[in-house]
């Protein structure tokens, strides 16, 4: 035992001697280290180009994918639909135009008369990343898999009256036929979306199991061989970065740039240092503040897009005192909506005028009325029995920092027209909890974008569905109007009862109107090419280059 | 001691299982559903009501804990909602990044902390004594992110000596093969320069932030244990057998000081380990602490199970360590044991 007692002393010894060591090796190679990295890093070469993210990607599986922006952007970069959107030029800038189609997948398609049997022409020997066939067996595999899985792809599909897997048929090998039930305006908006991804048969039933027939488990964290959209995902670090390479058998038009490296940088402020730099490329989710002060930076440009989302205060008419609609719009008087879009915006975004966002077909402001007037206001609050106004608690989700500023803004107002709000932010699983049982009573609800840029499917998501009415909005003249034309194709009847609608639903005040924010994007000044999709706002890396 | 360390070992398995029931309740008390996140806001309530069944989240507290037990007497701490990756390979592939910036951190703060802590003892109230304190202090006191800003600020962003806070790596270089998961060993051991020259400074920053918060306690511990130390009467029967100096400080005094100085280690590790949440989140360093982090915001229950049942592990694994080398260090300790 007496040995034992020296060894604890030489071992302490070891170790510092080891930590010495180590300790000099990391400083010597600081000492070695060129004296500027950074700028290395930026010459480094104009075919890779760097975006700075700040969430992992995490659910590839398309049908049935998680529904976060990296995760989405990601597969819709690696896989391609058998349509996609027409990119046009407005205003003197190229973007995707969310009502117009093109063929993708499908070299073209023609409709019938009546507008209920879709026939798809595919491109002869296009191939998947993997070299196998890109045909019409393949489309309908996936298809197959898309009714069979019955999430919300099978469901959107149906909604747009292709009903189960028989409506899909094979003719030949490049020609697929939809049949629809009814002709309707939706299917080509629900189908430009990453959940109607091709997949390759081959490769997904060779990780089918048993208890997982569609390959569900395999197809989360892989896209290997079954991609066959512009780019290939060639390796993915969880939590750390994922790389993108051309696919050498893409159909369509060949990708610019060699690589593309996606950065996890969880951190606001790191990621506007790296962009300053020029250490990464692009930089997502920028505080508006940053955005504000890059755009003096000559190294760096704003791409400033107006976007079609919603940003309102739901006003739960199931709740007291918000079933009243007096005190919904006396509310809807109260709101300070120029002070919000120019202290909380800093201008990047416009006036939500209607429940359809400005960049759906017919949208219109024209009935829009509530100003800033907090005489009527009071007036109105004292019709509807509140002569001395009420408490009341707004909800918002931690973490969404222009909800915070905007309560802030709220709480002032409210408080001049004797409305005493408190604000409570809930974390972000509680919210979105909350607010999908429809039981917050006033809360902010943070961008809502229909990617089916369709009047009617975005006014039934929002008012009518189970899901997603999250303020309890009942008119039954409002639901029968909505149902009537969900599925009719455009024209000048479906217009009338569009504006009609908004009408109604502007008076009724289910929400407090407040913004359509702008889509920016922070890049550095040698990047070009971006075109913007207003439909989904998801960057498609294929237009990208690097001088 | 063999026996002491196996007793200790085999108590390791009630603790773990406290713990996972008391994770297993909190996390299911916590407001807030993991299907949420999982699942399109177009999802209809039936499709909704399907998954959550399919998760076993509609069978009662019970069952889904015995469910939860069973698994991980199989090994399986089962499959984490966001990442839909195995919990256990989530944890693992993070472990890494982890223990790679704190082992580093712990390391300078020893090599800085204890020299610092001695010298300010045996110097008492003079200069050095003064700035230790100081940088105490300012350790303690400064908050994390803002240091971790200023240095990015001053370090990368105007001097551009040191690199962008990509994590652990330049992305454009390839990640050494793996062996211990360090990036800076593997490099070493694969004899790739590049890959080592830019781990390595990726670490300075974040590691000189951690090891500047913990370098604190651990110079203030030193300075106190050696304080009591020196005026012990067996360092004044040294000093008046003549025995120079520095045997006397290194051999006899720091020796007695080091025991409380080894406890403080370990609870300063522990609180690495849980505190580097943020140098992880400011650097994008891809470690266990962000990835809780998100699993926590997200109602992820069972990375949240599966980090703090990995934490726990280590805690207890650290203090049985710790133990173990006080029988080592201590004969006093040694001896009782042996006679009692």
């Amino acid at each position: 035992m007496r040995r034992l007692r020296t060894r604890p002393a030489r071992w302490l010894g070891g170790v510092a001697l080891l930590a010495v060591a180590a300790g000099i090796a990391v400083a010597t190679a600081d000492v070695g280290a060129p004296a500027d990295a950074a700028t290395a890093k930026q010459t480094a070469d104009n075919k890779t180009l760097v975006v700075a993210v700040p969430s992992d990607i995490q659910n590839l599986d398309p049908t049935l994918s998680s529904a976060d922006t990296p995760t989405q952007e990601l597969l819709t970069n690696v896989y391609d639909w058998l349509i996609d959107y027409k990119v046009v030029t407005q205003n003197g800038k190229r973007i995707g135009a969310p009502s117009q189609f093109v063929g993708a997948i499908a070299k073209s398609f023609t409709w019938n008369k009546a507008h209920t049997v879709l026939t798809f022409h595919l491109r002869k020997g296009a191939k998947f990343a993997n070299g196998d066939p890109l045909d019409a067996a393949a489309v309908k595999y996936t298809y197959d898999r898309i009714f069979e899985q019955n999430a919300v792809t099978a469901a959107l599909t149906e909604m747009a009256a292709v009903k189960g897997k028989s409506s899909v048929t094979v003719v030949n090998p490049t020609t697929v036929q939809f049949r629809l039930t009814k002709a309707n305006n939706l299917l080509f908006g629900n189908m430009a979306q990453f959940g109607h991804s091709i997949l390759d048969p081959k490769v997904v039933k060779a990780h089918a199991t048993k208890g997982d027939p569609y390959a569900h488990k395999w197809l989360s964290s892989n896209v290997d061989g079954t991609a066959q959209g512009p780019f290939v995902l060639q390796s993915w670090q969880p939590g750390s970065q994922w790389v993108l390479t051309p696919n050498p058998n893409y159909y369509g038009v060949k990708p610019k740039l060699d690589k593309v490296i996606f950065k996890v940088i969880p951190d606001a402020s790191s990621r506007l240092a790296l962009l300053k730099s020029g250490a990464v490329d692009m930089a997502y989710n920028l505080p508006l503040k940053d955005v504000k002060k890059l755009q003096g930076d000559k190294d760096v440009q704003i791409a400033d897009n107006p976007s079609r989302y919603v940003v309102f205060l739901g006003m739960n008419s199931k709740v007291k005192p918000f079933d009243n609609v007096k005190v919904r719009q006396a509310i809807s008087y109260a709101v300070p909506y120029k002070t919000i879009i120019q202290q909380v915006l800093l201008g990047y975004g416009r006036q939500l005028t209607s429940p359809i966002p400005e960049g759906t077909p017919t949208h219109t402001g024209k009935f829009f009325h509530y100003t800033t007037d907090y005489d009527k206001a009071k007036k109105l609050l004292a019709q509807a029995g509140f002569p001395k106004g009420f408490k009341t608690t707004m909800y918002v989700a931690s973490g969404v920092d222009e909800g915070m500023e905007t309560a802030i803004w709220v709480q002032q107002s409210l408080k001049k027209i004797g409305i005493d709000m408190q604000i409570q932010q809930l974390p972000g699983a509680n919210f979105t909890s909350r607010l999908q049982k429809h039981d917050l009573p006033f809360f902010f609800f943070n961008n809502w974008v229909s990617i089916n840029n369709d009047p009617f499917y975005h006014l039934y998501w929002l008012f009518d569905s189970a899901c997603c009415d999250y303020t309890n909005y009942s008119n039954p003249a409002v639901t029968k109007a909505i149902n009537a034309n969900l599925l009719t194709r455009p024209g000048p009847a479906r217009t009338a009862a569009s504006l009609k609608l908004q009408k109604t639903i502007v008076n009724e005040a289910p929400w407090v109107f407040l913004y359509q924010p702008d889509w920016i994007v922070a890049m550095r000044s040698n990047v070009h090419g971006y075109v913007y999709y207003p439909a989904d706002d998801f960057t498609r890396f294929k237009w990208i280059s690097k001088s | 001691m063999t026996f002491y360390a196996a007793r200790r070992l085999v108590l390791l398995v009630p603790v773990l299982l406290g713990v996972t029931l008391v994770t297993f309740a909190l996390t299911r008390v916590i407001p807030g559903n993991p299907i949420d996140q999982l699942i399109s806001p177009l999802a209809s309530p039936a499709e909704r009501t399907q998954l959550i069944h399919e998760h076993g989240l509609d069978q009662p507290f019970y069952v889904q804990y015995v469910d939860y037990v069973r698994d991980l007497l199989h090994g399986d701490l089962g499959t984490s909602f966001t990442t839909s990756q195995p919990v256990l390979h989530d944890l693992t592939s993070r472990f890494a990044a982890t223990f790679e910036l704190t082992l580093y951190a712990m390391l300078v703060a020893l090599i800085v902390g204890i020299p610092l802590g001695i010298a300010a003892a045996v110097r008492q109230g003079r200069l050095v004594d003064h700035v230790s304190r100081i940088l105490a202090v300012s350790g303690i006191a400064l908050p994390v992110f803002w240091l971790s800003l200023t240095l990015l600020y001053v370090f990368f962003l105007r001097l551009h000596w040191l690199p962008a806070p990509y994590g652990r790596i330049d992305p454009s270089l390839e990640t050494p093969r793996h062996i211990t998961g360090l990036y800076t060993i593997d490099s070493l051991f694969t004899g790739d320069w590049a890959a080592f020259r830019s781990s390595a400074e990726a670490l300075i920053l974040p590691v000189g932030v951690l090891a500047f918060g913990v370098m604190a306690p651990i110079a203030r511990i030193t300075r106190s244990g050696m304080l009591e130390a020196l005026e012990s009467d067996y360092v004044r029967a040294a000093r008046s057998l003549g025995l120079p100096d520095r045997t006397v400080v290194l051999r006899h005094a720091f020796r007695n000081a080091a025991l409380p100085l080894i406890t403080m280690i370990a609870v300063v590790y522990g609180y690495l380990l849980g505190g580097v949440v943020l140098v992880e989140q400011i650097f994008a360093w891809p470690g266990l602490g962000r990835y809780v982090f998100n699993a926590i915001t997200s109602s992820d229950y069972p990375s949240v199970q599966g980090f703090i049942l990995y934490a726990t592990t280590i805690y207890v694994l650290l203090f049985l360590v710790v133990d173990l080398l006080y029988l080592a260090i201590d004969p006093r300790i040694r001896h009782a044991r042996a006679g009692g």
